[in-house]
């Protein structure tokens, strides 16, 4: 009985980290394809990232209509509001959509917002009824009727001046080729607190990572790429069409009903809004809980529509069946472990089992979100400072694991989702010095020869980076490979003692070998 | 031009036209309960607008907005939502506002004014 237990468990080990070695491999690539794709400048301009002034004359300014959900945001209310009354845009609107019950509704009564240029208008629910999509919904039933694009912003958010006309410029750039683009979606900048403490340095080069590296191999390979609930524009007629809904990941839904009317997501590095990083434990673990349990409540309920879609390109279908899991991962990685204990318990392995083949496994499993992390801030031009933020990362990622295997099952489980659980914002701040950080990305794109328009006074020089961009990718084509050459490398051992074993073959081994 | 309020549908809109500016929401007294967290209410630079607004909470108001100088209209309710979301007072309001005469003014006590 042990012997089968032991048995099937060491199968199971194998074949999940096998799994998660897929997942692993994904990774990698898109580290590689994100650090050799930014030496192409054709590469770039079709991604729409380039930067710069679209040029955009008073009367070619479509109508924007900014849209802000607040539930309780009374330590940064006026601050993003402020943000947002100040953009470098002369046709827009700002639109705050309320559900708070505490002091922000004392930054709403603020007689100055009905003086402000561009207009700001607040509406408050006396209730949170389909919580953030029930008020982006509110929001749009209200939003000026000329407007042609919806920009959403979260709370602690602080958007750049320019950030309208970089969506345009990107919508301009893009809206020519292939499917229409319903929405652009910039990155979301997590780095105004990150020097915090251990758990914001490693949610900041978790965000990197997926921001500079992931999405960049997405958009490349003109895959599905998510609307991720902040920093992002999307054309008022889609939205309209569509509406919000009351999902607890509302951003992931609306994505999928995006991608299934036809339309594409834009996905750019280079529109940055900086943010708050949850900073503690309690409050990342809730936030994660909720986005793995609505995404994996919608996966359920979007497959097989987005699987027989005769509207979304097998690419986007690909990395659909990629990302469905992406939560049940945590899920599959605790069975996984506890097999493998059970196995060794037991002593039990698959014959062509080797132990180099099983730490191979778990080295370059262990590594590959990691190795996304620095690449990231590589890119970033941040690797230097914020390199310790990695340790934190895989620190992070292992105690999150449990909680969001539990709710992941729970989405996959359930008929309904729960209850959405907000994530306290502070309004911290341990780095204000935003826009050296925007510098540096400057400095990366006029060193792979991209035009960025003009050059803001006291940039420096690009770095000089062959060297480090080398070094990463030779090591994720090392991580790669690292299973595989751990188990060619055992099978020549085993070969080895084998034939040395056989005097036979230790004459002929001696031969041919000396 | 001009400061009114309009009561349409259980719904209570102040509004404004020309130069006039909003009142501040804070006149309210907190007991009143306009703007507060319990109530479904919306404001933009010329509108403000109090769903469901109860009876006892548009008797208090009254008095608070014509202490304002607020005047009462009677005027369509889509009009208003319009106003509200576009804010062209010149398509939407001063046009209706030509055919509208304001009801009777009342005082503070009650008592009508001469």
């Amino acid at each position: 009985m042990e012997i089968h237990v032991g048995l099937a468990a060491s199968y199971v080990a194998l074949a999940l980290g096998g799994l998660y070695f897929l997942y692993a491999l994904k990774y990698y690539a898109s580290t590689l394809i994100a650090l050799s794709l930014l030496n192409t400048e054709g590469q770039l301009e079709g991604m729409g990232i380039q930067p710069g002034d679209p040029g955009l004359g008073y009367k070619d300014q479509p109508l924007v209509s900014i849209h802000l959900p607040f539930y309780n945001e009374a330590n940064v209310a006026r601050r993003i509001i402020d943000a947002c009354v100040d953009l470098d845009y002369g046709n827009y609107e700002v639109l705050v959509a309320d559900d708070s019950s505490d002091q922000t509704l004392d930054v709403l009564r603020d007689p100055e917002y009905r003086m402000s240029r561009p207009a700001v208008k607040f509406v408050h629910r006396r209730d949170r009824g389909g919580f953030k999509g029930g008020a982006l919904q509110q929001a749009l039933r209200h939003m000026h009727p000329d407007a042609e694009y919806v920009a959403v912003f979260d709370a602690d958010f602080i958007p750049p001046p320019d950030i309208i006309k970089k969506f345009l410029s990107v919508f301009k750039r893009a809206g020519s080729a292939g499917k229409p683009v319903a929405a652009v979606q910039g990155y979301q900048l997590h780095y105004l607190n990150k020097n915090e403490n251990w758990l914001t340095k490693g949610v900041r080069a978790e965000y990197s990572g997926s921001y500079m590296v992931e999405r960049v191999a997405e958009e490349a390979l003109g895959a599905l790429k998510m609307v991720s609930g902040s920093v992002f524009m999307v054309r008022a007629d889609a939205l309209s069409s569509l509406g919000w809904t009351t999902s607890i990941t509302e951003d992931w839904e609306l994505t999928l009903r995006l991608y299934l009317e036809g339309y594409r997501v834009v996905y750019t590095p280079l529109i940055q809004a900086p943010a708050e990083i949850p900073s503690t434990v309690s409050r990342l673990i809730r936030q994660r809980m909720r986005w793995a349990e609505g995404h994996t409540h919608a996966v359920r309920r979007y497959f097989w529509r987005v699987l027989l879609s005769d509207r979304m390109t097998a690419a986007e279908k690909l990395e659909f069946i990629y990302f469905a899991p992406y939560y049940l991962q945590s899920l599959l990685f605790l069975v996984g472990t506890v097999c493998w204990v059970v196995s060794e318990v037991y002593r039990r392995r698959p014959p062509f089992w080797t132990p180099a083949l099983g730490w191979g496994l778990v080295v370059s499993n262990l590594l590959a979100i990691p190795m996304m992390g620095l690449a990231g801030m590589f890119l970033e031009g941040d690797l230097r400072d914020d390199y310790p933020g990695i340790l934190g990362f895989m620190a992070v990622s292992l105690l999150l694991t449990p909680y969001q295997a539990y709710a992941a099952l729970k989405g996959l489980l359930e008929a309904r989702e729960g209850a959405w659980v907000r994530t306290l914002k502070t309004g911290f701040i341990t780095d204000s010095l935003i826009g050296v950080k925007f510098r540096s990305l400057v400095n990366w794109l006029e060193g792979l020869g991209v035009k960025v328009g003009s050059r803001p006074p006291g940039v420096d020089a690009p770095l000089p980076r062959g060297p480090v961009r080398r070094l990463l990718m030779g090591a994720c084509v090392l991580l790669m490979a690292l299973p595989f050459l751990d188990w060619a490398a055992s099978l020549v051992v085993a070969l080895s003692h084998l034939i040395l074993s056989d005097p036979q073959a230790a004459v002929t081994w001696r031969t041919m070998f000396g | 031009m001009g400061k009114h309020f309009a009561v349409e549908q259980g719904n209570l809109y102040i509004f404004t036209t020309g130069p006039d500016v909003m009142l501040s929401l804070g006149s309210f007294p907190e007991e009143i309960g306009l703007f507060g967290a319990d109530t479904a209410w919306r404001v933009s630079p010329k509108v403000a607008v109090v769903e469901d607004v109860l009876q006892r909470q548009l008797e208090r108001a009254q008095i608070v907005l014509r202490l304002h100088g607020y005047e009462e209209v009677s005027f369509p309710r889509e009009a208003l939502e319009a106003y509200f979301v576009d804010g062209l007072e010149h398509r939407v309001v001063e046009k209706a506002l030509g055919w509208q005469t304001p009801r009777t003014p009342i005082t503070v006590d009650g008592g009508e004014e001469d």
